[in-house]
């Protein structure tokens, strides 16, 4: 996954908290407006209905309802706003206001009183006049000469002021929620930026620490927050890894002290008895001697080895140079041929892509050595060890594919182990190693932040794969 | 003969003792100091022609010492012998001045192959053909020949038989070797000194009646006319 900095996570979920209220506030905003402003012109509606109502009450007035409706459709500035239509049950359509031009509004089959919206056809000299809301009411007007008659009384208003209306609340709404967006993501920006400001200051500080020098602590701001906490528990931190560190170096070099003064004495010893020896027997002895020495040598400095490489998995100043890996493999292949050649096994090499690292040069041909040298053992006479350099990723991956017999599964992670042999040696020739070799190999991979994995070769042997982050130049 | 003087400084008595001993048996005359500033006063009056230098000392540093017997003007070679192996320690070790680093334990054959090639050094500066026997290498052309006869080396062989020239008539140790001709200060490089050995020896001796490259066993390797 890829890594999204903690102030973008910040402003994002700010941001889209906000978004989400004032998509629920302005949608609340509209619909509320809506409903309101068409109960406005529903009011008008009846209201209108009332006018044409105190017509009709009003006796002998029938003749004057059509004068009514003139002047009431004319003096407005639209004349495409209100219309009007009264019918009589018994008489059929009485009157019309003139803006219909003729087009009959349909009686409603229901009279719960609601006004309904519908589509008028539309009239050639008012194309905005299509939708209308219309309201329809039956009234019943009793007189003294003869019965009652039954009016429907159907005043209706054009929606397109309604519309607009609308339309300007949403655009004002849409308007305030982009600037309020947009005013919160900045307010987030500085809020976020202001805040992480300190933690960026100590993310530096404390690198700076570990690599330079493990003395320095972080400072306190002493007001106890947060990162105050934070900054005393990294010190915490530093203090102890300071020690052990510190205790680490001691016992290093106490342990070659220790160790290596005595031997020294030893091998001095033993080898101006052996110049002095005139007995071939005796002679042999020694030398026996001399070798165990010899080996409890190599083994004390490869332990001591391990331990330093151990210690310093981490350290910055470790990955000090840029180190071509190509470069290194080249070195070390011219080298080993003619080894590998000795034992009739060919060595191939193969680079083709830039491959810095950071590192140490002397430790990184300290692995390919180890890998080769293991390859061409286990490698059988005539067949092939192939060193292959490619990126992988943000990774170099450094292959050494034998073709010997392969190591089984369950002793991959074993081999890895110090002093681990594999029971059955491919030939025997495992006397002279210390079974540290591969717990090298791993400990100075991880030294550079990189690891060691062990698969199968197509050919049945085994690959060795160390991968290290590249260093781009 | 004027006898070869070195002074060796190590504060392990039971270590400056055999290193005494087998020095005088080989020929040298030697003097010991266990202690830093006694050391500095020696140095100071007596013209060593190397010194054995232990890096731990009571005092006054082993490193120290080697500072300031240079800014005293000493020339002499130092051999300077550490408990500590790091390439860091050996780096800070050569560029106090020291004029080459040997890692405890070593063998004692080790310490005069290294004080044998210290004192011969600069005995053949700026000769241009070195000579041992019917062979002949001239370094600016980078021609081999042995009794007019040329021999074609790889640029690996002819810097390891160049070395072992320099070096003509003493024993050079594999770490030696290993640290000079491929510069390198780890043990996984044994073998291949045994391949290289074996490709010089059918190009400089097969071919030819006296045999120049010498092995001496549990230490290293000779050029010589005369069979050590």
């Amino acid at each position: 996954m890829r890594k999204i900095p903690i102030r973008w996570k910040l402003i994002l979920l700010g941001w889209s908290l906000a978004f989400g209220i004032a998509l629920v506030l302005s949608g609340v905003l509209y619909f509320r407006s809506h409903d309101q402003l068409l109960h406005q012109v529903e009011k008008t509606l009846e209201w209108k209905c009332d006018e044409v109502i105190s017509v009709l009450q009003s006796p002998g007035a029938e003749g004057m309802l059509q004068r009514f409706l003139d002047v009431e459709t004319s003096y407005r500035s639209s004349p495409h706003t209100y219309f009007y239509q009264i019918w009589s049950e018994r008489r059929g359509l009485l009157a019309q206001s003139r803006n219909l031009a003729g087009a009959e509004l349909s009686t409603p089959e229901s009279w719960d009183g609601d006004p309904v919206v519908i589509e008028i056809e539309p009239d050639p000299s008012s194309p905005e006049s299509r939708r209308i809301l219309l309201r329809s009411e039956r009234l019943e007007i009793a007189a003294r000469d003869r019965q009652p008659e039954v009016f429907v009384i159907q005043t209706a208003a054009s929606l397109v002021p309604f519309e607009a209306a609308v339309q300007r609340v949403f655009r004002a709404a849409t308007a305030v929620v982009v600037l309020g967006l947009g005013a919160i993501f900045f307010l987030l920006w500085f809020v976020t930026t202001r805040s992480l400001r300190p933690v960026a200051a100590m993310t530096s500080r404390a690198s700076r620490i570990t690599a330079e020098s493990l003395e320095e602590r972080l400072p306190l701001t002493g007001t106890g927050d947060e990162l105050d906490q934070l900054a005393i528990v990294l010190n915490d931190m530093l203090d102890r890894i300071g020690t052990s560190l510190h205790q680490m170096e001691r016992f290093s070099s106490e342990v070659a002290h220790e160790l290596r003064t005595p031997l020294t004495r030893i091998r001095g010893e033993i080898d101006l008895l052996q110049r002095s020896e005139k007995s071939d027997t005796r002679k042999a002895q020694i030398e026996t001697i001399i070798e165990e020495i010899e080996r409890l040598s190599r083994l004390c400095g490869r332990l001591l080895f391990l331990a330093r490489i151990d210690h310093q998995a981490g350290d910055s100043s470790l990955l000090g140079e840029s180190v071509d890996l190509n470069e290194v493999a080249s070195d070390v292949l011219e080298q080993l041929t003619p080894l590998a050649h000795d034992q009739g096994v060919e060595l191939r090499g193969d680079a083709n892509c830039a491959t810095l690292v950071r590192g140490s040069r002397a430790l990184l041909v300290e692995v390919l050595l180890n890998l080769i040298h293991n390859a061409i053992r286990a490698t059988p006479e005539g067949g092939v060890v192939s060193v292959s350099i490619e990126a992988d990723g943000a990774d170099v991956c450094l292959s050494v594919e034998d073709e010997g017999p392969g190591i089984p599964e369950e002793q991959r992670e074993l081999i890895f182990q110090r002093f681990y042999r594999i029971p059955v040696a491919s030939n025997g020739s495992t006397e002279d190693g210390s079974g540290l070799g591969l717990a090298i190999v791993r400990g100075i991979a991880q030294a550079h932040g990189g690891r060691v994995e062990l698969g199968d070769a197509p050919g049945g042997g085994s690959v060795f794969r160390v991968l290290l982050p590249a260093h781009s130049a | 003969m004027v006898r070869v003087r070195i002074l060796v400084v190590e504060d392990d008595k039971k270590v400056s003792s055999f290193i005494r001993r087998g020095l005088i048996e080989d020929g040298f005359a030697v003097d010991v100091s266990g202690d830093g500033r006694e050391a500095f006063d020696q140095v100071l009056h007596e013209p060593y022609d190397a010194i054995v230098l232990d890096i731990m000392l009571p005092h006054m540093d082993g490193l120290e010492l080697l500072g300031e017997i240079r800014e005293q003007g000493c020339r002499a070679p130092v051999l300077v012998l550490s408990a500590k192996d790091g390439v860091m320690d050996r780096v800070r070790g050569l560029n106090a001045g020291a004029d080459d680093y040997l890692v405890k334990p070593f063998s004692f054959a080790e310490l005069t192959a290294r004080l044998r090639a210290l004192l011969r050094r600069g005995s053949d500066l700026g000769a241009s053909v070195l000579r041992v026997g019917d062979l002949q290498i001239d370094l600016s052309t980078r021609k081999v020949t042995r009794s007019a006869t040329r021999i074609s080396l790889t640029p690996k062989e002819f810097s390891f038989l160049e070395y072992l020239a320099r070096n003509r008539g003493s024993v050079v140790t594999r770490t030696m070797i290993s640290e000079h001709v491929w510069d390198r200060h780890f043990d996984t490089f044994s073998n291949v000194i045994d391949v290289y050995i074996r490709y010089l020896r059918a190009k400089i001796d097969e071919p030819f009646e006296t045999k120049l490259i010498h092995t001496i066993r549990g230490v290293g390797y000779v050029l010589s006319e005369e069979h050590p």
